[in-house]
């Protein structure tokens, strides 16, 4: 199964980025390293990387410190707790075209919720057009993206709460630690392993992710909110130009593999 | 056309009547290619620019549509923007094809054009009146909808039938979208020929000469789809149903089916009338686009650079990144290059 649906199409990909294919002509053209060469020259690209880096970065960010301070919210022993649970799966559940239909609706500068709250609590006096604005377009999809995978951080670091033995905690208490020196020195440290596999994960899946900013700004306005994979399909759709894409997907998959390793030695490193 | 891929249409030409065509179009502004016929007509549709009557009263905007030129549109824009609640003008800015319509069709008119097809398809984008072009863009801008950087045809039509903008490009379809949403704004609408070019006097819209065509690789049903395009062709019933289906968007394309008195009998004809001729005839004598840049020969090009939006891209550099017009438009025009150094073999 690995082989016919991971391996295989992946290393068709990779050969793809060596050839150049007309689709609508049956052409299949060794080209050698020109689709890279194409790739590394188009300032396209690089405007497209440098965004992809900004939105995975401070998308992981925030939903790291959510998801931690919400799963310590959730780990409290209250009467019902289960049922708040249960509703945080909500926004993971909900298909990312209905979640960004419904945001497009929310945001829309003339009629949307999001603008009329704010200017009927004072917050804003004009509008705000967030798709129409290259800053406010990206921090819609960064909001977008954090409000969907934020659960996904919680019940990874709920879990790993919930095995941290009580006494420890309760000790230090003891000692008179006081709260915020609790979570730093005892439960932080606790929650380090499953957040590096948190960030790698969350990091490569939203590097890569598509769907939610093709869905809610198409990559504009402009290109302003391309990623690659965005920049990718781009090439393949509007451009045709099928090895171009297959050979942005091989250097994007070079970056993930260069950071995730950089990263997962960096933790080792701090364990040792 | 240019590859071969479609079916040759010549032997139809004469079944359907090569003489019904309506005054002002020949059958290659549909598609011919090196002499063959290969795209048979089903409508023509132009955009054109439609005002709402009542705000240009409100703003104070006594000129008339019909006498405007580029300066008289942009004033009038920028009126509505000042004295009224609604956006002076809309259209497309977004990363789309719809805006490379409507840049098309003002850079046309300045005296502008993206290919020379008497010329192996030369890039001759870059030039002042492509500049000039940008330019006026850039000066329309702030009296448009900050969103229409992301606009595509649809939000035109929205924005106008929706009341929210007192002037607009665009085709027919946008009156039955306003009858639909807002009456009372469909009341107001009218449509006129484009502002003129203060220099070249010109009025060009974007006309999409739209019509069927058929696949000939692997496609076993050549001859039943001629069979059937022949009966639609020849059909006035069918010819007048099509046409009322979205009144003034598809414009007939038959002599015989434009007088027939059938075609009137749809209740838009009562009070819109002169608008619906002017998209039906009027239109014809200012029609471009640019796959026929100028009526001066097809370009296999074309579609290539509006599937990529390049135009498009080419504004937005402008509007959204502030480069400066020029430096826009050699932008603009690199990319048209390297799209016919890509596609050579379409034009030698």
């Amino acid at each position: 199964m690995s082989l016919a649906f991971v391996v295989y199409p992946a290393l068709d990909a990779i050969r793809l980025a060596f050839y150049s294919k007309l689709p609508f002509r049956n052409t299949f053209t060794f080209v050698g390293l020109e689709n890279f060469r194409y790739v590394l020259a188009d300032p396209v690209f690089w405007a497209s990387a440098r965004q992809a880096v900004v939105w995975t970065g401070v998308s992981i960010l925030l939903q790291t410190v959510f998801g931690v301070a919400i799963a310590l919210l959730l780990h409290q022993a209250v009467p019902d707790i289960n049922l708040f649970r249960g509703l945080l799966l909500f926004p993971y559940m909900v298909p990312t075209v209905v979640i960004a239909l419904i945001w497009r609706w929310m945001f829309n500068p003339e009629f949307g919720v999001v603008n009329a709250t704010l200017k009927s609590t004072g917050v804003l006096h004009g509008d705000i057009y967030w798709f129409s604005d290259p800053s406010w377009a990206m921090v819609s999809t960064i909001l977008l993206n954090v409000w969907k995978f934020t659960p996904f951080v919680v019940i990874c670091v709920l879990a790993r709460l919930q095995t941290i033995p009580v006494e420890i905690v309760e000790a230090a208490h003891v000692d008179g630690a006081g709260a915020w020196r609790r979570f730093l020195h005892i439960v932080l440290p606790q929650l380090k392993a499953v957040l590096a596999v948190v960030v790698v994960f969350r990091t490569i899946w939203t590097f890569n992710k598509f769907e939610e900013i093709y869905l809610l700004t198409r990559g504009g306005p402009g290109t302003s909110t391309f990623n690659l994979a965005v920049y990718a399909f781009e090439q393949t759709t509007a451009n045709l130009k099928l090895g171009v894409a297959a050979a942005t997907g091989v250097i994007m998959l070079v970056f993930l593999f260069a950071g995730s390793v950089f990263y997962l030695r960096l933790m080792r490193q701090q364990e040792a | 056309m240019a590859e071969g891929l479609l079916e040759p249409l010549d032997d139809l030409v004469d079944k359907i009547g090569r003489n019904r065509l309506i005054p002002g179009t020949k059958w290659e502004y549909w598609g011919a290619w090196k002499g063959k016929q290969y795209v048979i007509p089903a409508h023509h549709q132009s955009h054109l620019l439609v005002v709402r009557s009542d705000v240009l009263k409100e703003a104070g905007v006594t000129k008339s549509p019909v006498e405007w030129n580029w300066n008289d549109q942009l004033q009038a824009a920028r009126t509505i923007k000042a004295k009224t609640k609604l956006f002076g003008m809309s259209f497309a800015l977004g990363r789309t094809i719809a805006t490379d319509y409507y840049v098309i069709s003002l850079l046309h008119s300045a005296g502008g054009r993206m290919f020379d097809a008497a010329n192996k398809s030369e890039v001759v984008f870059d030039s002042p009146a492509a500049v000039e072009t940008f330019e006026y863009i850039a000066e329309l801008f702030p009296t448009m909808p900050p969103g229409s950087v992301g606009y595509t045809f649809l939000d035109v039509v929205d924005s106008m039938a929706k009341g929210q903008t007192g002037i607009a490009f665009y085709w027919g379809r946008v009156f039955g979208r306003a009858a639909e949403v807002d009456p009372s704004v469909f009341a107001t609408m009218e449509a006129y020929q484009h502002a003129a070019h203060p220099k070249t006097g010109k009025r060009l819209n974007w006309n999409d000469f739209q019509g069927w065509l058929i696949p000939k690789d692997n496609n076993p049903y050549v001859a039943e789809v001629k069979q059937a395009l022949v009966y639609v062709q020849t059909s006035r019933d069918w010819q007048i149903r099509y046409a009322q289906s979205l009144v003034p968007n598809v414009s007939p394309v038959f002599q015989d089916v434009a007088q027939d008195p059938r075609l009137t009998q749809h209740p838009f004809f009562q009070t819109k009338r002169r608008t619906i001729f002017e998209y039906y005839v009027e239109a014809l004598k200012h029609a471009s686009n640019s796959g026929n840049e100028l009526l001066q020969g097809i370009s296999p090009l074309a579609g290539i650079v509006h599937g990529r939006a390049i135009i498009a891209q080419g504004v937005q550099r402008m509007i959204i990144d502030k480069q400066p017009a020029k430096d826009a438009v050699k932008w603009t025009h690199q990319q048209l290059e390297q799209v016919r150094r890509e596609h050579i073999r379409l034009v030698i």
